[in-house]
């Protein structure tokens, strides 16, 4: 849904590095190289970047958003 | 016993300790690892969540937040408000935010402390909204051990090792440096027609050199009475902080051993 705050297994705060990470990837760089240059270094917190999704961009497509005057 | 740090970067530290018993260096790692007291979000009151993400989600992500501060606290079990929460054992920290564009990023950042406690990191996304949608809570922070539950874990890793020996017997080397190839973690190199080690410290003791050398010139051993600890803080406290504080927590459980044993009736 979201990017973990954590590592599932080492416990290293990982969630306010996926913004950069996205970003570098999508301009075409190699995941592992963003990885190592955002100091990611276990296989336990790299594969969380690798194989995440992130459905909440998904889901917000269906939600209503509220007009100027704060109403649905 | 003798310190010295050997690198503090990259928010790890790594100290070597030299002289001193494996036991002891292990209940250190433990206590680093599990029983160190610190602050974590573990009630949430939602006022108003008009986003995607359930309550529960959001609750459940701020939990994990590393925070700072909150040196007075004490534990809300040993407190005087018998558990149900109060300024002695707990922190408040609030956060309203109504989105003003799709696709917003709550940050950490946007709680507000209230009481001694705050987020150590500020760019920890908590969730996403849309324009106008509304995300507004009161949470509150105790006092905790990662025994309890991992979001109080101070530190992602605690490892101890012992030193290293990589021992080369320079008479019965023929420099085939098959070794040197082999090594997975490249420390091994022939220099001056003379097989050496160069960062005995990596070795991770896998022994493939052993094994692949046909001469038997490469023992590879270890010392436990010198031992490596590293540590790699979350952020609440930094990583000199928790070792001296795991210290702190190994010095109050011997105390409450001694003060037991006191208690005992007289031998007769």
């Amino acid at each position: 849904m979201i990017i973990p705050v954590r590592c599932f297994t080492c416990g290293k705060v990982i969630a306010d590095k996926w913004d950069q990470f996205r970003a570098d990837v999508a301009k075409g760089e190699n995941p592992a190289v963003v990885l190592d240059r955002l100091n990611v270094k276990r296989y336990c917190c790299r594969r969380i970047f690798l194989s995440h999704v992130d459905l909440v961009e998904d889901v917000l497509q269906f939600s209503v958003s509220a007009n100027e005057e704060g109403k649905i | 016993m003798d310190v010295e740090i050997l690198d503090a970067t990259d928010g790890q530290l790594r100290v070597m300790v030299r002289g001193v018993d494996p036991t002891f260096m292990n209940a250190m790692r433990r206590i680093i690892m599990s029983e160190i007291p610190v602050p974590s979000i573990e009630l949430v009151y939602i006022i108003e969540n008009t986003g995607v993400l359930y309550d529960e989600i959001i609750a459940h992500r701020m939990g994990y937040i590393p925070l700072k501060g909150g040196e007075a606290l004490i534990f809300t079990k040993d407190c005087e408000c018998q558990g149900k929460g109060c300024p002695r054992c707990e922190a408040i920290l609030t956060m309203d935010v109504t989105a003003s564009e799709n696709s917003f990023k709550v940050l950490s950042g946007r709680l507000k402390a209230e009481g001694s406690v705050f987020a150590a990191n500020t760019e920890i996304p908590i969730a996403e909204l849309n324009a106008g949608q509304r995300l507004a809570l009161e949470a509150r922070a105790r006092l905790g051990t990662a025994k309890q539950h991992a979001k109080w874990q101070p530190v992602s890793i605690a490892v101890v090792k012992y030193e290293p020996q990589v021992k080369i017997d320079q008479k019965t080397c023929d420099l085939c440096a098959l070794c040197v190839d082999e090594c997975p973690k490249k420390i091994l190199e022939i220099k001056d027609k003379r097989l050496v080690v160069t960062s005995p410290l990596v070795c991770s003791l896998c022994k493939v050199c052993e094994s692949i050398c046909q001469k038997g010139s490469i023992k590879v051993t270890y010392n436990d009475s010198n031992a490596v600890l590293t540590i790699e803080s979350t952020g609440g406290m930094t990583n000199e902080e928790l070792v001296s504080a795991a210290t702190d927590v190994l010095l109050k459980k011997c105390s409450s051993l001694r003060d037991a044993l006191k208690e005992l009736p007289e031998a007769a």
